[in-house]
């Protein structure tokens, strides 16, 4: 399960929010709690069960972080200032992409980044969420559409900074 | 119902396909992986190469890293005693690979572990608990080692007596098997030794320890089985 499951589960922390020096710590926290359960889980439907924990682990871990940090959410936003020469570009779009599906909501999102990111077909989602076939297809219409926006929106408040005085 | 193309793969203006790339990129480091499978006492390969740095973890006696979660913790505990065995590749439970039936890491879990298609448990983060019984080896076996560094060949079998006594089936057994090994050569029985050596050579020949107990063996004075 580790195996197989581990990035899947590790990108998907870390784009639901989960911080990047936290992320392993939560990864593993997944699967701790998916072995102690193992014995439990209805056959077929290990990745489904670490699929949800991971989901409530980044829930989780995202209310503790902004319980002992108000200001990180702040400190990101700044981030998309032209930024210290050690970030990189790569990091950068990184950021401002997880500012941008960060205000998608969260059904919306899960299945945008297992879509998009991941490369999980519609059916797979659909055993990984639990939910039918066209709720996937309706889901991630509606995440497209909302990501074009808040990228657009996210664009155009970023160009006045830019712009003469 | 046929996908649509993903916005990676085209449909999405530069914009977005830059963006989605940035996040696509992002990978876990193995290393992360391999304090998993450490820590749910599964012994993972890419573990081995990585000897040299376990071992210098526990030649300073302390556990290296810093995660904030108790599970990172025993994670990192579990690599230096993997350490301390000289090789680096841990956690081989005897007989099996532990896929967590029987790696009881006593991490509490949710109320209810969900049906296919049910509810995942609710906020796991909250019910990982700080101690579990692979701990509790590594913390035996942490004292065998401590017999050993001391040369102590005696406190270290009772040691060993004594982990085999709390942990009947423990995790860890292969690793306490490699230990005693050890105890008994530097306690001076080499015939018990070897004889252990060769017997564990045997019944575990892709054991991640092979090539320390083939050094023990040596040390015991002849040569390791084959």
């Amino acid at each position: 399960m580790v195996e197989r499951d581990y990035r899947l589960i590790w990108r998907l922390l870390r784009r639901l929010g989960v911080h990047e020096h936290a992320v392993d710590d939560a990864a593993q926290q997944v699967f701790l709690v998916a072995a102690e359960r193992l014995t439990d889980i209805a056959p077929a439907s290990e990745r489904s069960f670490v699929f949800g924990t991971a989901l409530r682990v980044a829930q989780s871990l995202r209310r503790k972080h902004s319980r002992e940090d108000p200001s990180a959410d702040t400190d990101l936003s700044a981030s998309s200032l032209p930024g210290p020469d050690e970030l990189s570009e790569q990091r950068r779009a990184r950021e401002r992409l997880d500012r941008i599906i960060e205000q998608l909501p969260l059904d919306l999102r899960t299945v945008f980044i297992l879509f998009e990111l991941e490369g999980l077909s519609s059916p797979q989602i659909a055993e990984l969420v639990a939910v039918p076939l066209g709720t996937v297809a309706s889901r991630l219409r509606r995440a497209r559409e909302r990501f074009a926006e808040l990228v657009a929106d996210e664009r155009a408040s970023r160009v006045p900074e830019k712009g003469p005085r | 119902m046929k996908d649509p193309r993903r916005l990676l793969d085209g449909d999405g203006t530069d914009e977005q396909r830059a963006l989605l790339r940035a996040g696509a990129l992002e990978e876990p480091s193995h290393d992360g992986r391999a304090r998993v499978l450490a820590a749910l006492g599964v012994a993972a390969p890419s573990l081995a190469a990585s000897s040299a740095q376990a071992q210098s973890t526990a030649a300073g006696g302390a556990a290296a890293g810093s995660g904030a979660l108790s599970v990172t913790k025993l994670a990192v505990l579990a690599l230096g005693s993997a350490a301390l065995l000289g090789t680096g590749a841990l956690l081989w439970p005897r007989g099996e690979t532990a896929t967590g039936r029987d790696a009881r890491t006593q991490v509490s879990a949710p109320e209810s572990a969900p049906q296919r298609g049910g509810e995942p448990p609710a906020d796991p983060a909250h019910h990982v608990a700080p101690t579990g019984s692979v701990a509790l080896e590594i913390e035996a076996l942490e004292r065998v080692r401590s017999e050993l560094a001391h040369k102590d060949g005696q406190a270290a079998l009772a040691a060993l007596r004594r982990y085999a006594s709390a942990h009947p089936r423990g995790v860890l057994a292969h690793e306490a098997d490699v230990l005693r090994v050890e105890a008994l050569v530097i306690d001076g029985d080499a015939p018990a030794a070897l004889e252990l050596a060769q017997q564990l050579l045997r019944r575990h020949g892709d054991s991640p320890h092979r090539a320390r107990l083939e050094a023990l063996a040596r040390q015991a004075g002849a040569p390791a089985a084959q």
